[in-house]
């Protein structure tokens, strides 16, 4: 290899991670000036939005204060999240577990029929009779309304992905598993879901991101500030006439935590989960 | 311990296809049946029905006399060997081998002295805490039949258990499957389209093709009688020449008159219906062994002049190609090592018909008409 080349790979090699550098820094700009003006009292962020103010100036009463108005909000999050997760897996499993192991006749009727509800108009457009149906069963203002939305929402979704991954562990397990004498839901637990946890993870981690960022549903559902999530509390410290810039950024990065915590204690699974079955194992 | 009688079983799939067509078949007590066959034969279905697997069109399997066409597979208590093996990949090989143990509820201590007699019987006990990714193919066999045995099952049933060996472990794991099986002393039923797997394996042979059986046998009585030319191609390697041609009457002996006008006399001892069937076309079928070059065959064996083409050298003996001139028929010959033969060269090769069978017309399954009356199908 002749010394002109090489050095021409590597203008390419620094071209390559300067451009990677440049998106990496531009996709944390907004969570770094976040805790910078979580740091600053109002006076402080009009004089300098973009900056770090030296540490002697920082306002660290910030961050006690939002606590003490976000925990709850989290704590209800965590609730619906956590139960939308549940509620997700604990129906879509079996469902997967029988769509992707038996034959039986409908089953292509049943499964696309089931996969037919994605095309349905969602979100603003069935608004309406959603209140209609929560109010109906007396659960506005009340986080299991939530619970239920989300989880049953995320069934669809949870059943395509898991169906196509159950659906390529080798039968011969489920078949040996048989034979050594375990029924369906001993199968589930001991074959199935050792063997699909990186999907499982996965899906567990997308429901949960969907409910924790939710926002219109808990918008016209919540009444009650002690029952708010995230998103809408947080859409509610944005001060009608007076932002007080400080505090909610404090507010922001500390209803950030648990998502980023919950990230990278599963970021492995997510990979995993996400380029399942792109390779030979 | 179990008896495995199987009367009239069908499988017919949802798409119309019929897997196994009307099949009977008595497994004895204790006994290793293997079912051979070529794909799609309708071997593997046959014991996945035994398993439980897959249901049952028609029929009825009885296991120790009790009608099992109902019963879960769980329930059987049988055990079955995979062709891919089928260890749970998440659990070592202890826990592997005790895992139907554990479902079956029995004490911990017990599960334990089980998995550690059946591991130190295998030669895995220093394997136990490994995860099956961690173990050779041999191995993985190896704790496949393991969890198997460890169960005490009445019956064990094997699905192809060594096709995803190479042919070295393969030989050493069927010396092993074999003393494994008289040691046990369990009947077991044996999938494989290895035919020397099951010559070598079966106190008994079913062979079958296109859903049916053709013929149960001890392996030497199928291979020196086999009950039609199915069976006479199928076991054997390399398989038995066959010759189109007709038997002919020649001063109250038979001839088998062969389509390039060359006539050989029909020596069997077994003459059965072969006078019944004189003038018709037939099919004269000679295995290698029973071919011999000049100077080596059975005095008054009657000599067909056949072109050498390919010579292959195993060691002990040599398979020598052979073309017939007139005849479409390629031929091969066991030969002995020390005979030296040479490309194109004519060749006045023996034909020991008195081993030799001859089968009913040119079709597949054509019945060998050498055999006695009443020769039974199954024995």
């Amino acid at each position: 290899m002749s010394a002109s080349h090489q050095t021409l790979q590597r203008r390419k090699e620094i071209t390559k991670h300067l451009l990677l550098c440049a998106v990496l820094f531009f996709s944390f700009v907004p969570f770094i000036m976040m805790f910078a003006i979580s740091l600053k009292t109002n006076d402080q962020f009009v004089q300098n939005p973009w900056f770090f103010e030296a540490p002697s100036q920082w306002q660290l009463g910030n961050w006690a204060v939002s606590w003490l108005t976000v925990k709850n909000y989290i704590a209800n999050s965590i609730v619906v999240a956590v139960g939308a997760v549940i509620l997700t897996l604990g129906i879509a499993l079996p469902t997967s577990y029988v769509v992707a192991r038996y034959r039986f006749k409908g089953r292509e009727l049943v499964y696309y029929g089931f996969m037919m509800t994605m095309f349905l108009p969602g979100g603003a457009a069935a608004l309406v009779t959603t209140f209609n149906l929560i109010s109906d069963m007396g659960l506005v203002n009340n986080l299991l309304a939530l619970v239920l939305l989300s989880g049953f929402g995320g069934q669809v979704g949870a059943v395509f992905i898991l169906r196509q991954f159950i659906e390529k562990i080798p039968k011969e397990l489920f078949e040996s598993a048989d034979m050594d004498g375990a029924g369906h839901i001993r199968q589930m637990f001991t074959i199935m879901l050792p063997l699909a946890a990186p999907i499982i993870g996965t899906v567990a981690i997308m429901n949960f991101i969907g409910a924790w960022n939710d926002l219109i549903l808990p918008l016209i559902l919540l009444r009650d500030n002690e029952k708010l999530t995230i998103p809408v509390g947080l859409m509610r410290l944005d001060g009608e006439y007076v932002k007080i810039w400080g505090p909610m950024m404090a507010a922001f990065a500390i209803s950030s935590i648990p998502l980023v915590i919950l990230f990278l204690f599963t970021i492995r699974f997510f990979v995993r989960g996400l380029t399942a079955g792109a390779v030979k194992g | 311990m179990a008896a495995i009688d199987i009367e009239h079983l069908v499988k017919t799939y949802d798409n119309g296809y019929t897997a196994v067509k009307d099949i009977n078949l008595a497994i004895r007590d204790k006994e290793f049946m293997v079912l051979v066959g070529p794909s799609g034969c309708g071997k593997t279905t046959t014991l996945r029905m035994i398993a439980g697997l897959e249901d049952i069109t028609q029929g009825e399997i009885r296991i120790d006399g009790k009608r099992v066409n109902e019963t879960q597979p769980k329930s059987r208590d049988i055990a079955m060997v995979f062709q891919s093996y089928a260890l749970y990949p998440h659990m070592t090989v202890y826990d592997n081998m005790a895992f139907a143990l554990k479902l079956r509820g029995e004490p911990k201590p017990e599960i334990h002295a089980k998995v550690l007699e059946v591991s130190r019987m295998l030669g895995l006990d220093s394997h136990l805490g490994n995860l099956p990714k961690a173990l050779s193919g041999g191995q993985r066999q190896r704790v496949a039949l393991g969890r198997a045995i460890v169960r005490k099952p009445k019956a064990y049933l094997f699905d192809e258990p060594l096709s995803n060996l190479d042919a070295k472990l393969r030989a050493t794991m069927r010396y092993e499957l074999k003393t494994m099986q008289q040691r046990l002393a369990t009947t077991a039923v044996y999938v494989t389209h290895d035919q020397i797997e099951a010559m070598t394996l079966g106190d008994r042979i079913t062979v079958m093709s296109v859903g049916e059986i053709q013929q149960v046998a001890a392996p030497t009585e199928l291979y020196d009688r086999p009950f039609n030319r199915f069976v006479a191609g199928f076991i054997g390697t390399p398989a038995m020449n066959f010759f189109n041609g007709k038997i002919v009457a020649e001063g109250g002996a038979l001839r088998f008159l062969l389509a390039n006008g060359t006539s050989v006399r029909l020596g069997m001892a077994e003459q059965g219906e072969l006078q019944a069937n004189a003038g018709k076309q037939t099919v004269l079928g000679v295995r290698p062994e029973h071919l011999h070059p000049p100077g080596h065959g059975p005095a008054g064996a009657d000599a067909v002049t056949m072109q050498v083409d390919v010579v292959e050298h195993m060691g002990d003996h040599q398979y020598v190609y052979l073309k017939v001139p007139g005849l479409s028929e390629a031929v091969i010959m066991k030969a002995p090592p020390e005979v030296r033969f040479a490309h194109d060269e004519n060749v006045a090769v023996h034909l020991d018909t008195t081993r030799g069978h001859v089968f009913a017309d040119g079709s597949e399954h054509a019945r060998n008409i050498t055999l006695p009356k009443g020769f039974a199908q199954q024995q």
